[in-house]
C-alpha cells in the first residue's frame, strides 16, 4: 500500500512515505542500511535514534535522495524516488524537500535572509519572489525578523540553526528531513528550536523525520524509530 | 551584387575595428549567456569572491599584470616605430658619402654624434645646381650648448623641418640661432658653443665665439626639439674653416655656397621640386662616390627586420597571458575544492549539476573579467610610462596609446580563458556529492 496526497484545509498536499525492501550499500558492497518496510503517513513526525554507525544518516540520505540504495523502493507520494535519475531527484529535493544538517551549513559570508533564500539563485524564475517572501516570513516567525540582513558569521549557533530551519522551509516542502538539528546546539537554544520544529507537520500535513539523539525531541514527535547495525529495531509511538 | 568581403572591406576602419573586437569577445559571451541561462548567481558568487578576498585579489592581479605587459609591450613597440616614422618623415632624401645609411641616418635625423666622411665641394655644388633639386642643405656638427646639440644647416631647411617659428624670427647672420621647441634657452640670450659631445666636450674650445637666439622652433617630435640650430656658416667659422662665401660676400649666409669656400659637409638634405623627382634623384646620386637614400625606407626595413620579433614577442605575450591564466584555473580548481562543501549543499537542497557548473564559472570569469580590465588600464599607464622614458632619452616623440590591436588582443584571451574556465566548473560538478557533504 502506498500512502497517497494528503489535501489538508488550507490546500496544501502533504507526502506520505512508502519504503519496501530497502537495501543501502557501500560502494564496497558491504551492506550499510537493510528496511524491510516503512510506512509515515503524510502530515506525521518521526524521530530515529539509534548509536552512532547505526545508518541513521545514511537511511536519512537514501530518503532524501542523495543515496542511491542497491534495491527497494523509497515512494513519496507517488513518485518512486530510487527509480529517479540524479537530476530528477534533484529536482525532487528542490520542489518537495527541506533539509536541516547538524552543522547549519551556511554561507558565512551572506546575510540571513540571502542564506535562508539560498533556492532563490538556482530557482525557476517565476519562484524567486515567491521563495524569498517564504524565507523572509520564516524567519520572522523564528524570531530572526531584524537581523535578517546581517552577515552569519556574526550570529549564535541558535540563529544559524534558525536560519537553516527557515531555509528548509523557504520552498514550503512537503517532506523536512534533519539530520541532528539540536546536537550543536546549547540547552536554551535546542529547547528553542525543539518549539519550532515540532510545530510544523502540524501544518499544511509536512511529514517530519529527524535523526537525533536528543530525548526533548524525541519526546515531542509522534513516533519513535531505533536502529542499529543497519535496521530498523524497534518502532514506537510516542 | 556585393560579396560579404567587399561589403567588410567597405566599412568604416572603427567599424571594422569595433566588429572585430565584439566578434572575439563573442564565444566567451555566448558561453557565458549558455551558462548562466536561468540563473541567479550573482550573490552566491559575491560571497565565494569575498570568501578569499586576498586570493582572489592575487589572482586578478596576476591575470592583470601579465595582460598589461602583453599590452605594454607592443603598445610601446607600435609607438617607437611609429615616434621614429615621425621623426624622420621631414627628411626626404640624404646624400652622403658611400658608408652605413643606418651610421647616416643616425647621425643625420636623429642626431646621434658619429664620425662620417664629408662629401666635397665638388659634390656639394653638382647637386645643388641639379634643376630638380628644391633645396640641399649642408650640415655641420660637432659643437654643443648645455649637451644641446649645436647643428649648422640652412634657414630654408630649418623652415622645411618645423614649419614656421613657434617664437622670435629666423637666424639672419652667422652668430644667430634659432632654439629647438625643448632646449631650456631664452630667445635673446648669448651662448658660446663647447667643442664636442657630453662629458668630453670643451668648454673653451671656442674662446670668443658666440650666438644669440633669434627665434624658436614649432616641436617636431624628432631629436632636434634638443638642438640649436645655427646658420651651417656659424659652425664653419667658430672651426675656423671657410665660411662658404667668398669674402667680398661680406656675411651673408645661406645658399648658394661657392665651392672654392665650402669645406664640405656629412650630408645634404635634399628635397626635390616634385615628389617623383626624389625617385629620380636617389637613383641619379646612388653612384661610387655618392649615396642617395630615403630615411623612410631605411627605417621601413628596420621595422620589417622587427617584424618576425615583433610578432614573436605578441606570441610569447599571449602565451605567458595564457600560462597564468592555466595556472590560475588550476588554483581555482584547488579553490573549489574548499568550496566544496557550500556546493554539495546547494546540490544536496536542490540546485542541479548546471547551477553548481554557472556558479563556478561565474566565479572565474569575475577574476579573468575582472583582471583583463584592469590589465588593460595597467598596460595603457605602462605604454603611457614607457614612451616618457623613451622620449625622454632618445628625444624622438613617442606616444603609445593602447590601440584597437590591444583591445582585441584581450578581447581574444578573454574569451579563451572563459572556455578554458569551463574546465574547473565541470570538476566541480563531477565531485562525490555525499562525502563533500560530510566533510
Ligand atoms: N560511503 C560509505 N562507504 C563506506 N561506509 C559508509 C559510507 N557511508 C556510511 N558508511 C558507514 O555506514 C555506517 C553508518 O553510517 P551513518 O553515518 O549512517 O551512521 P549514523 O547512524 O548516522 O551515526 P552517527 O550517529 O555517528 O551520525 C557507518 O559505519 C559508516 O562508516
Ligand atoms: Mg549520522
Amino acid at each position: 500500500m502506498r500512502p497517497t496526497r494528503v489535501r489538508d484545509a488550507a490546500g496544501h498536499t502533504g507526502l506520505g512515505l512508502s519504503v519496501a525492501g530497502l537495501e543501502i550499500r557501500a560502494p564496497d558492497g558491504r551492506p550499510l542500511v537493510s528496511v524491510g518496510a516503512l510506512l509515515v503517513p503524510a502530515g506525521s513526525s518521526v524521530a530515529i535514534r539509534g548509536p552512532s554507525g547505526a545508518g541513521k544518516s545514511t537511511l536519512l540520505h537514501a530518503l532524501s535522495g542523495l543515496v542511491q540504495p542497491a534495491t527497494g523502493r523509497i515512494f513519496w507520494g507517488d513518485t518512486d524516488i530510487s527509480r529517479l535519475s540524479d537530476a530528477a531527484r534533484t529536482r525532487f529535493r528542490r520542489d518537495h524537500v527541506g533539509l536541516i544538517f547538524q552543522d547549519f551549513l551556511l554561507f558565512e559570508e551572506l546575510g540571513g535572509l540571502d542564506n535562508a533564500a539560498l533556492a532563490a539563485s538556482f530557482a525557476p524564475a517565476a519562484r524567486r519572489m515567491d521563495l524569498r517572501q517564504r524565507a523572509d516570513a520564516w524567519l520572522e516567525r523564528l524570531g530572526l525578523g531584524q537581523i535578517g540582513l546581517r552577515r552569519v558569521d556574526s550570529f549564535s549557533g541558535g540563529e544559524r540553526q534558525r536560519i537553516a530551519v527557515a531555509r528548509a522551509m523557504s520552498n514550503d516542502p512537503a517532506v523536512i528531513l534533519a539530520d541532528e538539528p539540536t546536537a550543536s546546539l546549547d540547552r536554551a537554544s535546542a529547547n528553542r528550536l525543539i518549539d519550532d520544529l515540532a510545530a510544523l507537520p502540524q501544518e499544511a500535513g509536512r511529514t517530519l523525520i529527524a535523526v537525533t539523539h536528543d530525548p526533548a525531541l524525541v519526546a515531542r514527535l509522534d513516533r519513535v524509530l531505533t536502529m542499529a547495525e543497519g535496521r530498523i529495531v524497534e518502532d514506537s509511538h510516542g | 551584387m556585393d560579396s560579404p568581403l567587399d561589403f567588410w572591406a567597405g566599412l568604416p576602419a572603427v567599424v571594422q575595428d569595433a566588429a572585430t573586437v565584439v566578434l572575439l569577445l563573442l564565444p566567451g559571451l555566448v558561453t557565458g549567456v549558455l551558462v548562466l541561462r536561468g540563473f541567479a548567481p550573482g550573490r552566491l558568487v559575491r560571497a565565494m569572491l569575498r570568501r578569499f578576498s586576498v586570493v582572489n585579489a592575487v589572482f586578478v592581479g596576476l591575470i592583470a599584470v601579465s595582460v598589461a605587459i602583453g599590452i605594454g609591450l607592443t603598445a610601446q613597440e607600435r609607438g617607437l616605430r611609429q615616434g621614429s616614422a615621425r621623426a624622420a618623415a621631414a627628411f626626404d632624401l640624404i646624400l652622403a658619402a658611400p658608408g652605413s645609411e643606418i651610421t647616416l641616418m643616425f647621425a643625420a635625423v636623429y642626431l646621434q654624434p658619429s664620425d662620417v666622411p664629408l662629401l666635397t665641394s665638388a659634390q656639394y655644388a653638382e647637386v645643388a645646381a641639379d634643376p630638380d633639386v628644391a633645396f640641399a642643405a649642408p650640415i655641420a656638427f660637432g659643437d654643443t650648448y648645455l649637451g644641446a646639440p649645436v647643428v649648422g644647416t640652412t634657414a630654408e631647411f630649418v623652415t622645411h623641418l618645423a614649419g614656421p617659428l613657434l617664437e622670435g624670427q629666423m637666424f639672419t647672420t652667422a652668430s644667430e640661432a634659432v632654439a629647438g621647441a625643448f632646449v631650456p634657452i631664452a630667445t635673446g640670450e648669448t651662448f658660446s658653443p663647447a667643442h664636442g659631445h657630453g662629458p668630453a666636450a670643451e668648454e673653451d674650445a671656442h674662446h670668443g665665439a658666440a650666438y644669440t637666439v633669434t627665434g624658436r622652433m614649432a616641436p617636431t617630435g624628432s631629436p632636434w626639439d634638443r638642438a640649436i640650430l645655427v646658420p651651417v656658416e656659424g659652425v664653419w667659422e667658430v672651426h675656423g674653416l671657410a665660411n662658404g662665401h667668398a669674402p667680398s660676400a661680406g656675411n651673408r649666409i645661406g645658399p648658394p655656397f661657392d665651392a672654392a669656400y665650402f669645406p664640405g659637409t656629412p650630408a645634404i638634405l635634399v628635397r626635390a621640386d616634385a615628389l617623383w623627382g626624389n625617385y629620380a634623384l636617389q637613383s641619379r646620386y646612388t653612384r661610387a662616390d655618392m649615396m642617395a637614400f630615403f630615411p623612410g625606407t631605411v627605417l621601413a626595413q628596420l621595422h620589417g627586420l622587427m617584424r618576425d620579433i615583433r610578432e614573436a614577442m605578441s606570441l610569447m605575450a599571449v602565451v605567458t597571458q595564457v600560462l597564468v591564466t592555466v595556472s590560475i584555473l588550476a588554483g581555482l580548481m584547488i579553490l573549489t575544492r574548499i568550496f566544496a562543501r557550500g556546493l554539495a549543499l546547494l546540490r544536496a537542497i536542490g540546485a542541479g549539476r548546471r547551477f553548481v557548473f554557472a556558479v563556478v564559472w561565474s566565479y572565474s570569469a569575475t577574476l579573468i573579467a575582472a583582471g583583463s580590465v584592469i590589465g588593460l588600464a595597467l598596460g595603457w599607464l605602462a605604454a603611457i610610462g614607457f614612451s616618457r622614458v623613451i622620449t625622454a632619452r632618445t628625444d624622438v616623440l613617442v606616444t603609445a596609446t593602447v590601440s584597437w590591436t590591444e583591445v582585441q588582443l584581450v578581447a581574444g584571451f578573454v574569451s579563451l580563458t572563459l572556455l578554458l574556465a569551463l574546465l574547473p566548473a565541470l570538476a566541480a560538478t563531477r565531485r562525490p556529492l555525499l562525502t563533500d557533504l560530510r566533510s
